[in-house]
C-alpha cells in the first residue's frame, strides 16, 4: 500500500518547491512546516519502521526525528539531498532510541547454515509494507546491522561505531541477517506455491 | 560476501530506499505541539531576561549620581539698578527702599539710574510675572521729572520659547522675582531662588506617611501540578492521567489596593485571577468503532427492536484538548515597602480566597476512558479554597505619583482541586511575573 503523502507530493510540490519550504519553516511558517511534513512523513515512517521494535516506537522515533528536523534546518546547507540530510536525522534519532533500551543481541545458530540462493521475484512478489514488516521481524541486532549496513550502505567499521559494537561483530550479525531473510524469503516463496 | 548476499542487499535496498509508509495520525500534533512549546519557552525566556535587562538597566540608571543643573545666570539688572540708585551712606532710610521699590516695580527707571536694556530670561521656568515683593510702606515721592520712552529691546521669554506680550513694566518686573527687598535695611537685598525639585522625582512620602495606592497589573505563569494518588490501586490510573496531560500556558490579572502605613508597612488586598491551561492527549492505536443500526419490527404481531452491526472500523482514535481552569481571589497580603529615589522594592505574603472557579476540558477516567468535564459534568471542587500568596515587587517611579512595576509571584493552593474521595489528587501551585502600574492616590 503505497502512502497518501506520496499522492500529495505532486501536489504539494506543484504550490511550493523543496527550498521554498524549507526556507519558509526556517522563518516559522506554519503551514510549510505542515506541507514538508506532509512530502516526508510517509518516507521517513518507511525509515523509522526499519529500524525501530515495533510501529509504536516508530511513531516515536518519527515525531522525534521531525522536531530536531524543524529545530536543526539552520543547519540544513542546501548542498546534497534534503531528502538524505532527514533520513540521517532520522537513522541518527533511531539509534539513540535503540541505545536507550538496548539489550543483548540475540545469538542462534545461523552462522553453519549453507546460503542459499535468493530468488529475485520473491524480492519483488512482496508489496513495500510486507517488506518493512519483514524487516521488522528481523532480530534486534540482525535488524540493526542489516539497515545501516546493506540498507543505508554504512561501512563496518562505521555500523559498530553507531552501536557501540565490535566490528567483527556488525559483520557476524550481518550474515546471519541475510541468512535470517533469506529462509524467511524462500519459505514465503514456498507458501505461495502451495 | 558472496554474490548471492549483494543481490538479496541489493533488490531489498531498491525497495526498501524508496519505500514509503502512512504515518500515524497521532504524530503531527504531536510535532506541533512540542515545537509550539519550545517555541513558547523560548519566548518566556527572552520576556524574562528582557524585563531584567531593564530591570538592572533602570536600576543602575537609578544609582548613578546626578550631573548637578548649572545655576541660572540671574538677570544682572536688578543688581545694576540697585546699584544704580542713589547712594546713601550709612543707614538708609524707609524711603530709600520704597523708592529702590518702585525703581524695580515701575517701568520709569528711577531718576538719576541707568537704564540698559533687560536681558533675555535664562530660566524658562522664572515666573513672568512675580508675586509681589514684600514693600515697606513708601514715603511719598517727589513728581518725577519728563524722561524719554526707553525702548526695550530684549524681551522675556514665555515657556514655550515664543516672546511673551510685553506688559507694561514685565520686562523689569520678572527680574524683581529674584528680589526678596531686605526686612533690615543694611541687608543686601539679594537671594538665590530655590531650585525645584525634580518633577520626576520620588512621591513625597515623608509628608504623607499613610497614603493608598491602586494597582493594575497582569503578565504570564507557569502552572505546576501534583498529582497524588492516596489509593496504591490507583497509582497507574495517576501515572496514565500524568502521561496523558501536560501543563501549557497561564498568566494572572488583577485589580488591587494598598494602604502605606508609616511610610514602609503595606496592607494590600484586592480581585486576582487566574488562569491556566493543560493539553490533553490521548491515542488509542487499536480503536474499533461499531457502526449499530437499530430498527423496530413487527414478527408475528409483535414490535421487537432488533439491532444490527452493520459497519466495524479499525483505526487509531486521536484526541487533543485544551484544559482549562480559570480561578478569581480575594488576596489579603502584608508586607514592607523600601524606597531609593525614584525606585524601591516591596515584599509582601498573604493568603487568598477563592470566590469563583471554572473549568473546562478532558481526562482519562479511571476506566481509561477520555471523559469530559465541564460546569454540567463537574469533576473538581466548586471552589479552590484558600492559597498562600508572596510576591517581590520592583517599582519605577515614572511621575511622583505613577509608578510601573514588576513583580515575580507565587501561589500555592492549600487544597487539591479534587473533590473528596477522588482516587486521584490534584494539586497547583503557580509562578509568573506580573507586569503593572500603580497609582498613589493622594
Amino acid at each position: 500500500m503505497l502512502c497518501t503523502a506520496q499522492q500529495n507530493t505532486n501536489w504539494l510540490l506543484s504550490i511550493l518547491s523543496e527550498t521554498e519550504l524549507i526556507k519558509g519553516c526556517l522563518r516559522g511558517k506554519a503551514h510549510c512546516q505542515r506541507q514538508l511534513y506532509e512530502l516526508f512523513a510517509g518516507k521517513m515512517y518507511a525509515v523509522c519502521l526499519r529500524y525501530a521494535r515495533n510501529p509504536s516506537d516508530a511513531a516515536d522515533i518519527l515525531q522525534e526525528g521531525f522536531v530536531k528536523v524543524f529545530t536543526k534546518l539552520n543547519q540544513f546547507q542546501f548542498q546534497g539531498s534534503f531528502e538524505g540530510w532527514m533520513r540521517k536525522i532520522m537513522v541518527h534519532t533511531a539509534l539513540r532510541a535503540y541505545q536507550r533500551q538496548r539489550f543483548e543481541f540475540e545469538t542462534s545458530g545461523y552462522e553453519h547454515l549453507p546460503e542459499s540462493p535468493v530468488d529475485p521475484d520473491a524480492v519483488s512478489a512482496l508489496s513495500e509494507m510486507e517488506l518493512l514488516a519483514l524487516i521488522g521481524r528481523l532480530p534486534e541486532g540482525y535488524r540493526m546491522v542489516f539497515n545501516l549496513v546493506a540498507i543505508e550502505g554504512f561501512s563496518h567499521a562505521e555500523a559498530a561505531a553507531m552501536l557501540g559494537i565490535q566490528e567483527s561483530t556488525s559483520r557476524s550479525q550481518l550474515t546471519k541477517a541475510r541468512k535470517w531473510l533469506s529462509e524467511q524469503l524462500e519459505q514465503m516463496q514456498k507458501a505461495d506455491a502451495r | 560476501m558472496n554474490e548471492g548476499s549483494d543481490r538479496l542487499d541489493e533488490l531489498l535496498r531498491r525497495r526498501l530506499q524508496a519505500a514509503a509508509a502512512p504515518p500515524p495520525a497521532h504524530v503531527w500534533p504531536a510535532v506541533e505541539d512540542t515545537l509550539r512549546k519550545r517555541k513558547r519557552r523560548f519566548l518566556l525566556w527572552m520576556f524574562a531576561a528582557g524585563t531584567l535587562s531593564a530591570a538592572a538597566i533602570l536600576y543602575l540608571s537609578a544609582l548613578r549620581p546626578k550631573a548637578v543643573a548649572p545655576q541660572p545666570e540671574y538677570p544682572a539688572p536688578k543688581q545694576e539698578q540697585i546699584a544704580a540708585a542713589p547712594p546713601s551712606v550709612g543707614r538708609r532710610s524707609p524711603a530709600d527702599f520704597a523708592s529702590e521699590n518702585r525703581a524695580v516695580a515701575s517701568p520709569q527707571p528711577a531718576l538719576g539710574a541707568e537704564i540698559r536694556p533687560a536681558r533675555p530670561l535664562p530660566d524658562a521656568d522664572a515666573p513672568l510675572i512675580a508675586p509681589a515683593p514684600e514693600i515697606l510702606p513708601a514715603a511719598p515721592l517727589p513728581p518725577a521729572p519728563e524722561i524719554p520712552a526707553v525702548e526695550i529691546t530684549a524681551a522675556p521669554r514665555n515657556r514655550s520659547g515664543s516672546a511673551a506680550p510685553l506688559l507694561p513694566g514685565s520686562a523689569i518686573q520678572a527680574p524683581a522675582a529674584a528680589f526678596r527687598l531686605p526686612a533690615s535695611p543694611g541687608q543686601i537685598p539679594f537671594t538665590l531662588p530655590r531650585k525645584r525639585k525634580d518633577p520626576g522625582s520620588c512621591y513625597d512620602f515623608t509628608g504623607r506617611p499613610n497614603v493608598w495606592f491602586a494597582d493594575v497589573y497582569a503578565g504570564p505563569g507557569l502552572p505546576s501540578r501534583r498529582l497524588t494518588s492516596p489509593d496504591p490501586e490507583f497509582q497507574d490510573y495517576s501515572r496514565l492521567r500524568r502521561e496523558t496531560e501536560s501543563p501549557s500556558t497561564a498568566f494572572s490579572a488583577g485589580l488591587r489596593g494598598s494602604m502605606l502605613l508609616n511610610r514602609h508597612y503595606l496592607v494590600r488586598a484586592g480581585l486576582h485571577y487566574d488562569q491556566f491551561t493543560e493539553v490533553f492527549e490521548y491515542a488509542d492505536p487499536n480503536y474499533i468503532e461499531y457502526t449499530v443500526k437499530v430498527r423496530n419490527e413487527l414478527v408475528g404481531g409483535v414490535w421487537q427492536t432488533i439491532t444490527d452491526t452493520i459497519g466495524v472500523d479499525y483505526g487509531e482514535h486521536y484526541q487533543k484538548t485544551y484544559n482549562r481552569y480559570g480561578m478569581l481571589d480575594i488576596p489579603i497580603m502584608l508586607g514592607g515597602e523600601w524606597r531609593s529615589g525614584r525606585t524601591g522594592f516591596s515584599v509582601q505574603a498573604g493568603a487568598s480566597v477563592n470566590i469563583f472557579f471554572w473549568n473546562r476540558g478532558a481526562m482519562l477516567s479511571p476506566q481509561g476512558v477520555p471523559t469530559d468535564f465541564d460546569r454540567d459534568n463537574p469533576a473538581f471542587r466548586a471552589r479552590t479554597g484558600a492559597s498562600l500568596m508572596g510576591s517581590v515587587q520592583w517599582f519605577w517611579h515614572l511621575r511622583p505619583q505613577w509608578r510601573v512595576f514588576v513583580e515575580p509571584y507565587f501561589r500555592r493552593m492549600l487544597q487539591p482541586i479534587s473533590p473528596d474521595g477522588s482516587p486521584v489528587l490534584q494539586q497547583y501551585s503557580l509562578h509568573g511575573v506580573q507586569l503593572g502600574i500603580t497609582k498613589i492616590l493622594d
